[in-house]
């Protein structure tokens, strides 16, 4: 069973990793986000709290992360060798960060003794592995050196003043998007405090989306031209005005004590992020040097991968839906989920 | 024919050995730990009358065994 080939196989799978990536951002961005939050926060009930208002969910938003980069390795396996090794010191950064991260959402709980160190794992592993992400993100934007058909930059081309921008930004959004989270899943006192955190964050968040913006323009012709000549400007200036709109509705949502408004405005503050970074990087994947349909792994190979990702997808969000209901509401003191 | 010399990523030996290093003493620490935590729950022997998890409480997620199985010379966490 071959689908049909007339079907563009490589703008398909481009918009299902973006959307693998994307959904990866958003869900385990306010996990990771909660472990940005710990030092905040220091009675050890309350990080209890914290954690278990992610406890039951957590490790299934990192498939994302595996189906987003699974995918690239498969689907468009240029990109994957070029990217790669460009990112290599973040990206296995990232991983060992995690490592530390998943296993002391277990340890912390198993050790009274060594449950600091534990709270330190966590909270540096998620602000390691988001901070890496950040960087990874601000290499890529900036561009990789490409030769042919590899890489042919330096070990540290992914650390520039840019990159170090896009990571405070990466790690102020999911102190955001963990804020908010909390805003929605606690009460009380704890609330109140996430509430004001998540002023300061947003207000740090807005102001970081727009220096990104503003400088990315003057990184690379293309961008500039992408976004500022005619008609394009048009039709993109909606963008940066759906932002505003998104902050306003955000604070106000503050402002009024919703519990689960200002979680949904942070996340379309990443969605149109997102969807502003899209527009500036289409239709390559290594910008500047491969576009999707340079990039992608011959048709019969995406064909017989899509055949799987249709029958995979629709079940992992169908579970991951499940789980979010399942473990709906608040979370106080008293529930642990052992 | 595609030989493994000329499909290696264009990464510089250092680099691949500082993360391989990095990795090893990472997986050490975490299953030393692991470990460490495993056999000190093994050191506490079962009783007579214990009390098992609730069954009544949903079991899975982050700190899989209820507080009365914490480890020996720790505080009991309710």
């Amino acid at each position: 069973m071959t689908p049909d080939v007339s079907l563009d196989l490589p703008l398909i799978w481009a918009g299902l990793i973006a959307f693998a990536v994307l959904a990866y951002v958003i869900l385990d961005g306010f996990d990771l986000g909660i472990g940005i939050l710990f030092p905040f926060v220091r009675n050890r009930r309350e990080r209890d709290v914290m954690i278990n208002t992610v406890a039951p969910v957590w490790d299934g938003n990192e498939t994302w992360l595996i189906l987003g980069g699974g995918g690239l390795y498969a689907t468009f396996p240029l990109a994957y060798a070029v990217i790669l090794p460009a990112l290599y010191a973040p990206l296995t950064a990232m991983l060992l960060a995690l490592v530390f991260r998943g296993v002391a959402f277990e340890f912390r709980f198993r050790s009274e003794r060594h449950q600091g160190f534990w709270d330190f794992a966590f909270a540096g592993g998620s602000i390691v592995a988001t901070a890496c992400q950040g960087l990874a993100l601000g290499a890529l934007i900036q561009g990789i050196e490409v030769e042919g058909r590899a890489y042919a930059g330096g070990w540290w081309d992914w650390l520039t003043p840019f990159s170090l921008l896009t990571a405070l930004a990466m790690v102020v959004g999911y102190a955001l998007l963990g804020a908010t989270w909390l805003i929605y899943k606690t009460s009380g006192e704890l609330q109140t405090r996430f509430r004001h955190l998540a002023f300061f964050l947003g207000a740090g968040i807005l102001g970081l989306i727009g220096l990104v913006s503003l400088w990315t323009p003057f990184l690379a012709q293309h961008f500039a031209e992408r976004w500022f000549s005619w008609p394009n400007i048009a039709y993109l200036s909606p963008v940066p005005l759906l932002v505003l709109g998104a902050a306003i509705c955000f604070f106000r949502a503050l402002a009024a004590k919703s519990d689960a408004q200002p979680f949904l405005w942070a996340l379309a503050l990443f969605v149109i992020s997102y969807a502003g970074l899209g527009i500036s990087l289409f239709p390559y994947v290594v910008p500047n040097a491969f576009t999707i349909w340079q990039a992608a792994a011959p048709d019969s190979s995406l064909g017989f991968l899509l055949v799987g990702a249709v029958v995979l997808l629709p079940m992992i969000l169908a579970y991951t839906g499940y789980a979010y209901w399942v473990f709906r509401g608040k979370v106080g003191e008293a529930d642990h989920y052992h | 024919l595609l030989r493994t010399a000329e499909s290696a990523s264009p990464i510089a030996a250092p680099a691949l050995a500082g993360s391989l290093l990095a990795f090893i003493i990472v997986y050490l620490v975490v299953f030393g730990a692991g470990t460490f935590y495993l056999l000190r729950l093994m050191t506490k022997p079962p009783h007579p009358g214990e009390q098992g998890p609730d069954p009544d409480l949903p079991s899975r997620a982050s700190g899989t065994v209820p507080g009365p199985a914490m480890a020996e010379g720790d505080e009991v966490r309710s």
